[in-house]
């Protein structure tokens, strides 16, 4: 599927007080990106930028004061109905970043996934319970967890139940909200090789949303920087942060402390040069 | 500048305490037993100096800040010396122990906004442990947060005095809550994951400003976090902690190029790195445990690349090794040397096809 984002505005109206003068907040302006099939954007920025906002309009989940999202050339509707609603879920699944808070404590896992199998009538309900076991197994989960309750799991494995379940309507873009940064290293590492995994093997896109500069590095082909509601650079992951361009680009890719602990980095701040900014190893 | 100031009036004031932890061990009550959340503790900060302490969750570093400030659940039980400018503080009486505690212990928290009263403004929070505490008047008081604020970077603070946090930003909130734990005037600066919620840049603008105080105030700071390489430049010495045990210890710049014990390898291993991207990210297996889950022997051992049949039998001592400590029987080797290997799950091609639908 190929996602097409065309000058995508976001107006917030704040209240400030009792009697509330209203004014407006451009939490997003003018943005506009393409994913091709198979591919891999992120959206990198600061708190505030208005990346989150991107992505939920993406999905439907937050309707745009002006702008289109286009699918394969259609345009989506931006305040989708329940049949669009159905229809726009087959296409695009988020996951997002705390995993435990993001799936039903009441729900078993199994239940959580199969759920959505049911819900659109993937598979005649006699193969219900054999697809889930097929999407944990796909996410690399113990089957032996399918009758636990997401409390009782640690972060990583509801992470991976979390992404089963946005499989489980067989999408073809997956729209990640910081899908690893509530995650310990030592499963963080995990759950990118299962991105990168799913990606390979089903041909789905991912448009990823993070702050965190070495996860895109690693999981995206393409990068474009948010800054204020703007987009203020974008190009391929290597060319932007290798050589970044903009200003606030180069701040952000300087206060990472692997960069920041680096003898060389001193030197580069300030110098606008198209100079590399620093050494790909 | 009036903040230098501040900071060279405050040193000559107090005569800078090394903090000391000799074999620390802490248990927590669970319905009627006692379970150790931290192990045979052994630290040292001396004035000026910032010592991290890098973990994953339930490695007990918090833990460890928490025994230090004496702020651990009821029933609590702590074992060992806890020294603070040479002085055991579990040998003193308790409420002496708690006044000594709340002046020479400042503690600042990974987020902010759960920590500090919505209702109060930024000179209430500030000012009310020195009124309580120093017995200083509104006045004085009043006067000494100014100077605070100013000594932690906020401009116009007689403004920000008046300001509601909900007024303020992350960043900004966090040097509140900094010049807060400073009021008393501590020797000792506990930051648990004071930079975890904020943005990149500001994280950097805060990890200097601790890094100004704790020299111009001859300051002791213990800096946890999860992150090895923001530990890495902040810091003097690294801990390594797992399972409520140190696990290593290494001066300055050492963590990064040559790490000693398996978990502080393959955890820098599996780390994306900005720099480049890799074909598929070393992976630790399993996920990381608490001291109360902990297996017998060296905690590390079943998600140990290199365990021996000995590590599942003893638990290993922290030995010198190359200019550092770490708890491994095989820590004399160079195990960086050996290739990392995969041990994630992958996906196989028939799961692949089954998903295709």
């Amino acid at each position: 599927m190929l996602l097409k984002v065309e000058s995508l505005y976001k107006d917030f109206r704040l209240r400030s007080g009792l009697l509330g003068r209203s004014s407006r907040l451009q939490a997003v302006k003018d943005i506009s990106f393409v994913v091709p099939g198979s591919g891999s954007l992120a959206i990198v920025g600061e708190t505030g930028s208005g990346k989150t906002t991107v992505a939920r309009i993406v999905v439907g989940l937050e309707a745009p004061t002006s702008g289109a999202v286009e699918a394969d050339g259609v345009v989506l509707s931006p305040k989708p109905g329940p049949d669009e609603r159905r229809r726009r879920a087959r296409m695009m699944q988020m996951v997002f970043q705390n995993p435990v808070m993001s799936l039903d404590p009441h729900q078993s896992i199994g239940a959580a996934i199969r759920e959505v199998v049911s819900f659109h009538s993937l598979r005649p309900s006699s193969e219900c319970d054999a697809r889930v076991r097929e999407l944990l197994n796909a996410v690399g989960m113990d089957l032996r967890l399918t009758q636990s309750r997401p409390q009782n799991l640690s972060g990583g494995q509801c992470q991976r139940a979390a992404i089963a379940r946005a499989l489980a309507a067989e999408p073809e873009l997956l729209v990640l909200d910081e899908p690893v940064s509530a995650l310990d290293v030592s499963t963080q590492a995990q759950i990118l090789n299962l991105l990168a995994d799913l990606k390979a093997r089903l041909g789905i896109s991912l448009l990823t949303i993070s702050h965190d500069l070495a996860l895109v590095r690693q999981l995206a082909d393409d990068v474009i920087v948010m800054c204020k509601g703007e987009m203020v650079e974008a190009g391929s992951v290597d060319d932007v942060l290798s050589r970044p361009q903009h200003a606030y680009t180069r701040r952000l890719v300087d206060a990472v402390p692997e960069i920041m602990g680096r003898p060389t980095a001193g030197s580069a701040p300030g110098s606008v040069t198209g100079a590399s900014h620093y050494e790909d190893a | 500048m009036k903040a230098t100031e501040v900071g060279s009036r405050d040193t000559a004031e107090r005569r800078g305490m090394s903090l000391v932890l000799e074999d620390v061990t802490t248990y927590l009550q669970f319905g009627r037993e006692l379970k150790s959340v931290i192990l045979h503790v052994d630290l040292q900060i001396e004035p000026a100096e910032i010592v991290g302490l890098v973990g994953e969750s339930g490695s007990g570093k918090s833990m460890t800040a928490r025994t230090i400030a004496g702020v651990l659940p009821r029933g609590a039980v702590t074992e060992g010396r806890l020294l603070l400018g040479g002085e055991n503080l579990l040998e003193m009486p308790r409420r002496k122990r708690r006044e000594v505690q709340a002046k020479e212990i400042g503690f600042v928290f990974q987020d902010p906004r759960a920590y500090i009263d919505p209702l109060w403004r930024v000179e209430v929070h500030l000012t009310e442990a020195m009124r309580v505490h120093l017995g200083l008047s509104r006045s004085e008081a009043r006067g000494r947060a100014i100077e605070l604020l100013d000594s932690v970077g906020i401009d116009q603070p007689e403004r920000r005095m008046r300001q509601f946090p909900d007024e303020l930003s992350g960043g900004m909130l966090q040097r509140v809550m900094i010049a807060g734990a400073l009021a008393m005037g501590p020797s000792v600066l506990l930051a648990d994951e004071a930079t975890t919620a904020l943005d990149v840049t500001t994280q950097a603008e805060i990890v200097k400003l601790l890094g100004d105080l704790s020299s111009k105030r001859g300051l002791s700071v213990l800096f946890i976090t999860h992150d090895l390489a923001l530990a890495d430049i902040v810091c003097t010495r690294v801990c390594v902690m797992y399972a409520g045990r140190i696990v290593e210890v290494r001066e300055g710049r050492q963590i990064f190029e040559d790490p000693i014990h398996p978990y502080t390898i393959d955890l820098l291993a599996a780390r994306p790195t900005i720099l480049h991207r890799v074909e598929r990210l070393p992976v630790i297996k399993g996920v990381p445990t608490s001291a109360m889950d902990a297996p017998s022997g060296c905690p590390f051992n079943p998600r140990c690349r290199f365990a021996l049949d000995e590590c599942r039998k003893a638990t290993p001592a922290l030995v010198p090794v190359r200019g550092g400590l770490a708890r491994c029987f095989r820590a004399h080797e160079d195990l960086k040397a050996l290739s990392p290997e995969a041990n994630d799950v992958e996906l196989s091609s028939e799961d692949s096809n089954a998903l295709e639908g």
